[in-house]
């Protein structure tokens, strides 16, 4: 099974991330780390790859600084990684994200699978599966949270809906995106994570995958704090049963009961 | 005037308390079309209703949206910002060109350009966004609240789907019937954490729900007890969770990580229970008791049962 699998470079703690003046995110002193949901992208891609054969390679979208996401993508089992390197994809837009993943997925591949996290810890949006999936036009399943089964032409999974959840056969090639629940991602050793260090990657710009440069529909007009909550007012005195008449006097005061 | 297509799915019957919400709020901003996914059968408040039966494939109902848009060329297309919902809109932006907004919170039109409002970077920031139309928007559940109340209409034209799907649904597992509504729909939740100590305790707070009404509250988690299995993912909210909106939340035993604070962020009241009183969560709280929530708990639900 050839596999591409599509991670993310992100701030560890977002609080550590401003937003300037111009309105562009800047990550400045925040520590960055593979989003925790490619992790599981990741660990899926890879025990696929032990249970069928074939090899995983991992892309990422972003500064050269993302490189290093990379390097633990191979220590814990990716063949192979490609790096977008260009200003055009700053913004992390991800309709361009997933533009670019496109014509990688088109000059790197055929690949039988695609598989991604279903929303990054910092963005989001939730968006670059399913605009992907058009764009390369293969059928996907959206935030998978079980791989009940797997073949070399399909996987059986369990998808999350609005409401309920149920279990789909998906035919490959197609595209995958997971949540944090499907799987237990693995860790390097100190060996695979030396090996890993090793590893060089090929930096593509978007003038070596043929793309225009994206221009942004969607225009951030104003971002603000969320309102800060104060320190809690605190309830207390007497007994359980005498702080929940408190309570109750409390919610009813905010016409909330 | 300004067309609005939304997106929605009928759900054994009916649509859902989201998609209901979402196509009062695009009757306020001009005639509707409606673009229903699963069973066709019954009436639905929409000018016109497109139709698509069957389980949900991605692939064909991408294929069926972009015919209705082409029909109809709406200035605006709304989806409920969930599985589906996320699905077609990424779609449609990609096949159309289309500016995309996700998980809006708020949304307006203001001299014919789109001005959405979404919490970003983890629930810390509000961002104000804007595009020109036609737009696809995804709107957060839970955002808007009500249903409309005007005439309703039969499905007017049934979209066949033009080729096999590639994704085949070999079962379904309905939300537990007697459970109550939807976290995302909830006005009040109950949330516990690694706390609860195991997934039998759960019941407290599902007894507490109850004595609110399960018709508005209901039971969330954090991740360490989602993780722990002791409550199903679906229950976790937080940033690799859902995001809530309640009146009012209750967590019981969450000491109140970022990551969890970015799934509810956007309560109105917050009242927190916890033994631990540097648990980081009183500093993020309208309301705070420092105490054991095997008693505490126990006690408000007898206390709310007694004002019914």
């Amino acid at each position: 099974m050839e596999i591409l699998v599509l991670l993310k470079q992100v701030p560890d703690e977002l609080s550590d991330v401003t937003v300037s003046s111009d309105l562009k995110v800047e990550k400045g002193s925040a520590k960055l780390i593979l989003d925790p949901v490619g992790k599981n992208a990741l660990e899926l891609a890879v025990s696929l790859k032990e249970a069928h054969g074939g090899s995983v390679q991992a892309v990422c979208v972003g500064p050269a600084s993302s490189k290093t996401i990379l390097k633990e993508a191979v220590s814990v089992g990716a063949d192979k990684g490609v790096q977008v390197v260009d200003e055009a994809f700053d913004g992390s837009d991800p309709i361009a994200t997933a533009q670019a993943v496109a014509k990688v997925a088109q000059k790197l591949g055929p690949f039988d699978l695609i598989v991604t996290g279903v929303r990054s810890y910092d963005g989001g949006s939730g968006l670059v599966a399913p605009t992907l999936a058009r764009l390369v036009g293969l059928p996907q399943v959206t935030a998978a949270n079980q791989l009940v089964s797997s073949t070399e032409d399909s996987l059986e999974l369990v998808q999350l809906l609005e409401k309920g959840q149920r279990t789909v056969e998906v035919t490959l090639p197609a595209v995958v995106s997971v949540d944090e629940y499907i799987n237990k991602p693995r860790y390097a050793s100190v060996k695979t994570k030396l090996a890993a260090n090793k590893a060089k990657f090929e930096a593509l710009s978007a003038a070596d995958l043929g793309l225009e440069p994206v221009s942004n529909q969607v225009v951030v007009k104003d971002v603000s704090a969320v309102p800060a909550r104060q320190s809690a007012e605190m309830i207390s005195g007497g007994s359980a049963d005498e702080i929940a008449q408190k309570i109750v006097s409390v919610l009813q005061n905010d016409g909330l009961i | 005037m300004t067309k609005v297509l939304v997106v929605a799915e009928n759900f054994q019957g009916a649509l859902s308390t989201t998609a209901a919400s979402l196509l009062k709020r695009a009757e306020e901003l001009g005639q509707t079309v409606l673009y229903l996914l699963g069973e066709l059968d019954g009436q639905y408040p929409a000018g016109q209703v497109y139709g698509l039966a069957g389980d949900y494939d991605s692939q064909l109902a991408a294929e069926g949206l972009e015919s209705v848009v082409e029909q109809e060329n709406p200035d605006l297309i709304l989806a409920p910002a969930t599985t589906v919902g996320n699905d077609l809109a990424g779609a449609l932006a990609a096949s159309k060109g289309l500016p995309v907004i996700t998980e809006v919170d708020q949304l307006e039109l203001q001299d014919g350009e789109i001005v959405a409002t979404k919490t970003i970077l983890g629930g810390s920031r509000i961002a104000t966004m804007g595009a020109a139309t036609p737009a696809v928007i995804t709107v957060r559940p839970g955002a808007y609240r009500g249903s409309s109340e005007a005439d309703a209409v039969a499905v007017s034209q049934t979209l066949s789907s033009g080729s096999a799907g590639k994704v085949t649904q070999k079962s379904f597992e309905a939300p537990d019937a007697s459970a109550s509504v939807a976290l995302e729909e909830a006005q009040i939740i109950v949330s516990g954490g690694r706390a609860m100590q195991g997934g039998e305790n759960f019941q407290l707070l599902t007894d507490l729900a109850h004595a609110f009404g399960s018709d508005v509250a209901a039971v969330g988690s954090s991740r360490p007890a989602a993780d722990a299995g002791w409550v199903p993912a679906q229950m976790e909210i937080g940033i690799s969770g859902k995001t809530v909106t309640p009146d009012l939340y209750i967590a019981c035993g969450i000491s109140g990580a970022s990551q969890h604070l970015a799934g509810m962020s956007g309560a109105k009241k917050v009242l927190v229970i916890n033994n631990d009183p540097d648990a980081s969560f009183f500093s993020h709280a309208d309301y705070g008791v420092e105490g054991d929530l095997f008693e505490v708990v126990p006690a408000l639900t007898k206390a709310i049962q007694a004002t019914k």
